[in-house]
């Protein structure tokens, strides 16, 4: 197991966000975290990424308890949190910011070798590196965001609401980027608004609601399950 | 009912009254020369304090341009009330103005005007302005009043600063005044005007939507605060006797802001208890910063341990406990009435 | 006419030179931690004072007295954000607490120095070897000016190729855009930070010594005045953005030399006024300076 969340209860400053969480993402794997809006997924990643800490539970990330940790030296451990509204840096170009998401990296062989890889998946940004970030298009801002967390090479992605006010042709793309950085060793915890799709792609899910998990299981049971036909799915 | 509980609040407020001119009247009978000088400077920065916390605690637009705006009603209270002859053998003054005798009251209030309509010229455009943009322009407005100050001869005769302006300032006015402020600041943050003061303080936006006019509530706070501010100049002046261009540079400046922030700003008492630490702090410490013989040792003087020691104080406090002293607590009656004997009990059954 | 004028003009260069120098460690330190840093003047002072007792009483070379001065400037600074910037941060302090602070800080640094050394003027160790004059038709350039200049355009590219093309230069202006999402790249920004307070305050030393030869004096209160106008300059230049922090402080300098040196005498005591009549006209045309602030989020003063 990569990353295991026991029961954690946490929020902000005082007002409590989730409530006894847990799950589990294997190497490897896609896992899908879907939901409500306000339902507490971004707060569950930003948990794991050690922007807040858990007030009562643990993370483990291959046994080492994460709390411990400082967000920046939680990426060192192989997290790659990709915020939620494609936070890039809009002042620096392409380049730059793939340059700040490979920070962490000090042979300049392998920051070269992570920045070929992170192109042949993002042509788009290889033709636009010399270009500010802020005048891509959103699609190509997303692609640069999840670029830009993959620089690291990390084990686990942390992606958030990647099809978030994307064309439905551009989120197509998005997630067959996604699929193949799976494909290439790398385990993914999705969070998605857009439950059928999260579910096409991932291998489990988890359904929160009001800061807790109504429901977990592969997605495929979960696709079929009454409750989320009726209240995610729009199927009667 | 009601006129035998008015009666009893009469009763209690004439006996309070009492006990406080009478303490007043002691003071002054018994305090002479220098440490009268502290409990006058005490009062007078408590004033200054105050008028200060309106903009900068409540309505929490943090500005350093007071000392401009003392500077601008110390001076005009100095020329109203200067001798003739005095302004006639320095200064070089329109004749209205060479010719003006006032009395202190009225001088008082017209600097307190004074200050009122300067700081509003001032502070309009400066509204524009966001955080550090509005610190740097309100410093801006020390600066270039202290520079007039020196370059404008014949009304302020330069850096040689004006001297024998009489010395109305006593205990009364400080202490009669200060309570006034007192009683004036408290009214005015139970009051709706106030209240939304505190609500621009806490969240301008939030406040906008309340339908508050933030820009207007921003400029009555400035009124407010820059008249109580421009009497506390005045005194100042009145109690000293002379005037001159530099004396409410930043350093001075700086000292209020040390005060507000040590005592807790968001208070009264905050506001008051800063004064009186850093007030009786500095004039305490006085004779050790001009040398002194100690047990026939010569310490020599070292200017500016005052500022070191009061910077010092200010940083481990904005370290230690940003919110200042007090905090947001402020003492009342309840104070010595429940929460100190509540305290206490605690204390006990903890034993 | 002419003449004065570019002799004056070429006074004015040294001036600016030394205005940009600071108004980029505002700018920079300000981009980072969202904070003016009231004490830079301060620690541009203790730079010259460094130099000074170095060269003057043990009479060390000059050129080691002036590395000494960026020395000294430089541990002053990370002393500063060590001593009482990083403990206010670490408390997650309100913005107005920890400037509060900084004025403090300032305020300690200035009294600290004229409470052992006096307020006395002092004079700024210059070698003879730069006293050398140069004649170009009317004009008379000092070696010193020309060292001055020189020195400020190759730090001045120096800094703007790191911050430009090196990480850790790219990594400050992620951090100056958005802390929090550079810390999700694995930014220490504690590191970050000393980083900037570390070659802010060296370019503060270096304008000290810049100030030394051009004036040729220093004493406690020296760094006051170039303090503020730094700041202004920095404020004029869009704040957080170092490329407008130098051209700003140019700006100021020479818009300062010129005031003096082409209105009649009769004005030049107004000179200060001058400069804050400039900063309220810019921020009235343009709130936030002339170029653009390297800030995302405007406000963080919770207005």
């Amino acid at each position: 197991m990569l990353l295991s969340m026991k029961d954690v209860t946490t929020g902000y400053a005082k007002a409590q966000v989730l409530k006894d969480i847990s799950l589990d993402v294997n190497t490897r794997e896609i896992v899908a975290l879907v939901g409500a809006n306000g339902a507490g997924k971004t707060t569950t990643l930003q948990c794991i990424a050690g922007v807040i800490k858990p007030w009562i539970g643990s993370i483990h990330l291959e046994g080492r308890d994460l709390a411990l940790f400082e967000p920046y030296q939680i990426v060192a451990m192989g997290i790659s949190y990709c915020p939620e509204g494609r936070d890039v840096f809009a002042n620096l170009s392409v380049y730059e910011n793939l340059r700040i998401g490979g920070y962490l990296i000090r042979d300049p062989k392998q920051f070269k070798l992570h920045l070929d890889r992170v192109y042949s998946l993002f042509p788009r940004l290889c033709e636009r590196r010399q270009q500010l970030s802020g005048s891509l298009s959103g699609g190509e801002q997303q692609m640069l965001a999840i670029a830009r967390a993959l620089m690291t090479n990390p084990n686990l992605l942390l992606l958030d609401e990647p099809s978030l006010g994307l064309a439905p042709i551009l989120v197509e793309g998005i997630y067959n980027r996604i699929q193949e950085i799976n494909a290439s060793g790398t385990a993914i915890l999705l969070v998605e608004q857009n439950v059928g799709l999260a579910l096409d792609v991932s291998s489990r899910g988890y359904v929160v609601e009001k800061g807790e998990i109504r429901l977990s299981g592969t997605s495929a049971e979960l696709r079929d399950s009454d409750y989320v036909k009726a209240s995610y799915l729009g199927i009667a | 009912m009601t006129s035998g509980k008015n009666a009893l609040r009469i009763g209690k407020f004439s006996l309070w009254l009492a006990i406080v001119i009478g303490a007043l009247l002691l003071l002054e009978t018994n305090l002479r020369g220098f440490h009268l000088g502290v409990v006058l400077l005490f009062g007078i920065n408590a004033i200054v304090c105050l008028g200060v916390s309106v903009t900068n605690s409540y309505t929490n637009i943090f500005s350093l341009g007071f000392g401009g705006i003392m500077l601008i009603a110390a001076y005009t209270t100095s020329l109203l009330t200067l001798p003739v002859r005095y302004k006639s053998a320095f200064l070089d003054l329109p004749l209205w103005l060479e010719n003006a005798q006032w009395p202190f009251v009225p001088a008082l209030i017209a600097a307190g005007v004074v200050a009122v309509l300067c700081s509003v010229v001032l502070v309009l455009p400066a509204f524009r302005l966001r955080g550090h943009y509005f610190i740097l322009a309100s410093i801006g407005i020390n600066m270039v009043m202290t520079n007039i100050g020196i370059n404008l001869r014949s009304w302020t005769h330069g850096p040689l600063g004006i001297r024998n302006i009489p010395f109305y300032t006593n205990i009364w006015w400080v202490y009669g005044i200060l309570f006034l402020t007192i009683f004036f600041v408290w009214k005015l943050l139970r009051s709706k005007f106030g209240r939304a003061f505190v609500a621009i303080g806490k969240d301008q936006i939030l406040a906008s939507v309340l339908g508050i006019n933030v820009v207007r509530y921003k400029i009555y706070s400035f009124i407010i605060g820059s008249f109580i501010v421009g009497i506390g100049g005045a005194l100042w002046v009145h109690y000293i006797g002379a005037m001159h261009p530099h004396v409410f540079e930043l350093v001075f400046v700086f000292q209020v802001i040390a005060m507000l922030a040590i005592g807790g700003s968001g208070t009264i008492s905050g506001a008051i208890l800063g004064a009186a630490i850093i007030t009786f702090f500095t004039q305490l410490a006085r004779p050790v910063q001009e040398g002194f013989t100690l047990f026939g040792l010569e310490i020599p003087p070292l200017i500016g341990l005052i500022q070191v020691l009061v910077a010092m104080i200010l940083i481990l406090v904005m370290i230690y406990r940003p919110q200042g002293l007090l905090g947001r607590y402020e003492i009342s009656w309840a104070t010595f009435r429940e929460h100190i004997p509540a305290a206490l009990r605690k204390i006990r059954e903890e034993k | 006419m002419g003449w004065y004028l570019a002799q004056q003009l070429i006074n004015a260069f040294s001036y600016g030179s030394i205005l940009g120098l600071l108004a980029v460690g505002y700018t920079m330190i300000y981009g980072i931690l969202g904070l003016i840093n009231f004490a830079h003047g301060e620690i541009f002072m203790i730079g010259a004072f460094v130099c000074f007792f170095l060269v003057t009483l043990y009479h060390v070379p000059w050129v080691v007295g002036a590395l000494g001065a960026v020395a000294g400037s430089t541990v002053a600074g990370l002393l500063l954000e060590r001593l009482v910037y990083r403990p206010c941060v670490k408390r997650k302090a309100p913005v107005l607490t920890v400037f509060i602070a900084s004025f403090g800080a300032s305020l300690l640094l200035r009294f600290l120095f004229m409470m052992f050394f006096t307020d006395r003027r002092r004079a700024f160790p210059i070698p003879e070897l730069f006293e050398k004059m140069y004649f170009l038709g009317g004009v008379a350039i000092g070696l010193r000016d020309i060292i001055i200049f020189v020195t400020t355009i190759v730090i001045m590219s120096l800094v703007a190729c790191f911050i430009k093309y090196t990480k850790l230069g790219t990594a400050m202006r992620g951090v100056s855009y958005d802390a929090k999402t550079a810390q999700l790249m694995g930014i220490n920004s504690t590191r970050i930070i000393v980083a900037a307070f570390a070659v802010g305050s060296a370019l503060a030393g270096i304008s000290a010594i810049e100030y030394g030869l051009s004036f040729g004096i220093l004493n406690p209160a020296m760094g006051f005045m170039p303090g503020l106008e730094g700041f202004i300059a920095a404020v004029v230049g869009g704040i957080g953005n170092v490329p407008g922090a130098m051209i700003g402080g140019f700006l100021i300098g020479v818009g300062e030399i010129l005031f003096v040196a082409l209105l009649p005498p009769a004005l030049s005591p107004l000179r200060p006024l001058f400069v804050w009549a400039l900063l309220f006209v810019i921020l009235f045309l343009k709130p936030t300076g002339i170029f653009r602030p390297n800030v995302k989020f405007e406000g963080l003063w919770g207005e």
